[in-house]
């Protein structure tokens, strides 16, 4: 797989654009998942996914071997960064709407027929309150925290992607962990399992 | 509650059990952090909330991909530009160099000339006296025809007549008989002096031009007769076709055809630089 990736890019570095295209096809639900829990919309995160796979593919000339994920997941990064900042310096949305999903948010897939409409239902408000608590972290703390226990990506490579050391990276992930706890347990977002163990010890 | 709160874990200690959950400690400090726990129900507290907190996000599932991503190849494909784009921009560049050693080229010539021109002949500002005998010295040129710079120069006169013949309205009619006679010809203001020549009145003429137009005022000093001297309209006519006679001499130098042929090159280049990479699009 490793070196069927190399060749494509290879091929690609040379303009090819449909290997290009089978890289996209390899990450673009990784990348796209990274923009969309970064940035909190959907529209937001396939801009941001095309934005990424663009410059990928203009700069890819700049990439000199090593882990192709890393350097496009680094190019996503910062492309989320960037549209982060404009949103700083336009700010035109609050913060509650923009974590105010509602009717934008993705649907949600069955995993499993057999799982009930009540299960389904807390499946749902679960994944609403984390992603509520993930848009109220520093978004240092939220692109390691998004990489780590959401992509499961190694300390070394989450560093390689947000161009830091293995230090600043646990620095950031303990601290991300424990903020998005205290906000979850503060607003109650915490399902009612997980209240009711923490109460319990 | 508050007695839990109070004795949250530190940074320090944050880190040490986030490293544990990600099974990153190194085995001594694993087995420290592990009696510590034993012994610090706090800890284990701030542990299994943390472990809790990241398995509801390793529980979270990804988001299905509203569209694909890929990318276009008639959009992202690279352009091919012609070949002929690099000519034309190494001509232009050329052309460009060219113009600025032609321009370095003039410049050097000014400065020579301006070195030297002082040793061979005072510059016309610093004529001090308004006869025709230094006008003369610096308007070597060829000599004009004698017809052409009298209607001139008569022409010029009938201003500073019509001045004086308001003067002498106003107060001065003695002087309307002797009025022409700085005005005139060298050879009839001559005349004029010889005989009884209203001298007073003619000066107070003179004042009152002098105030009107300076380039009268001048005229009227090369009316002073000067035994030998060019005629004032020659001097006058001298100085002009010298100075209408350099600037086309400058314009049409070889050196200034080269600079616009080379202006118009690059002008040229450029414009078909543009249409080229226009049609690579």
């Amino acid at each position: 797989m490793a070196e069927e990736e190399r060749r494509l890019v290879t091929t690609a570095q040379h303009g090819d654009v449909e290997s290009f295209n089978a890289l996209v096809r390899l990450y673009e639900g990784r990348i796209y998942n990274l923009c969309y829990r970064m940035l909190g919309d959907a529209e937001s995160a396939a801009d941001a996914t095309q934005e990424a796979f663009l410059s990928s593919f203009r700069n890819l000339r700049s990439f000199r071997g090593g882990s192709f994920r890393s350097w496009i997941l680094r190019i996503a990064t910062n492309t989320c960064y960037d549209i982060l900042r404009a949103r700083k310096r336009r700010p035109t949305t609050s913060l509650d709407q923009e974590i105010d999903h509602g009717e934008d948010a993705p649907p949600l897939q069955v995993a499993d027929s057999s799982e009930s409409p009540s299960d389904f239902a807390l499946r749902r408000e679960l994944a609403q309150a984390i992603e509520q608590g993930l848009s109220l972290l520093p978004e240092e703390q939220r692109i390691v925290l998004i990489l780590s226990d959401i992509q499961g990506l190694p300390y070394d490579e989450i560093a390689e992607i947000t161009s830091t050391n293995l230090g600043t990276v646990k620095s950031r992930l303990s601290r991300g962990r424990a903020r998005l706890r205290d906000i979850l347990k503060a607003g109650e977002l915490l399902p009612a399992r997980y209240r009711h163990e923490s109460g319990n010890v | 509650m508050n007695l839990l709160q109070n004795l949250q874990p530190n940074d320090q200690d944050l880190e040490l059990l986030s490293a544990y959950i990600d099974d990153q400690l190194a085995d001594g400090e694993r087995d420290a952090l592990e009696a510590r726990l034993k012994r610090e129900p706090e800890l284990q507290l701030a542990l299994d909330e943390l472990r809790s907190t990241v398995s509801l996000l390793r529980e979270l599932e990804p988001v299905p991909l509203p569209r694909s991503f890929t990318l276009d190849p008639a959009v992202v494909a690279p352009r091919r530009i012609s070949p002929w784009f690099g000519w034309l921009r190494m001509g232009a560049t050329v052309a460009s160099l060219l113009l600025v050693l032609t321009f370095a080229a003039d410049l050097a010539q000014l400065s020579f000339v301006q070195y030297t021109a002082p040793a061979a002949a005072p510059a016309p500002a610093a004529a001090p006296a308004p006869t025709s005998a230094p006008v003369a010295t610096v308007a070597p040129g060829p000599p004009a025809p004698a017809a052409e710079p009298m209607l001139q120069t008569s022409a010029l006169e009938e201003e500073p007549m019509n001045a004086l013949g308001e003067v002498d309205a106003s107060g001065a009619p003695a002087a309307e008989s002797t009025a022409p006679a700085p005005l005139a010809s060298a050879q009839d203001d001559a005349v004029a002096r010889s005989g009884d020549s209203p001298l007073p009145e003619a000066s107070a003429l003179e004042s009152a031009m002098e105030s009107q137009l300076s380039t009268t005022e001048e005229m009227l000093n090369y009316a002073t007769p000067v035994v030998g001297a060019k005629s004032p309209p020659e001097a006058f006519e001298d100085v002009s076709s010298e100075a209408d006679a350099q600037p086309v001499a400058t314009w049409l130098s070889p050196l200034r055809i080269v600079q616009i042929s080379l202006a118009v090159l690059i002008v040229g280049l450029l414009v078909a630089m543009v249409v080229v990479r226009r049609r690579a699009l």
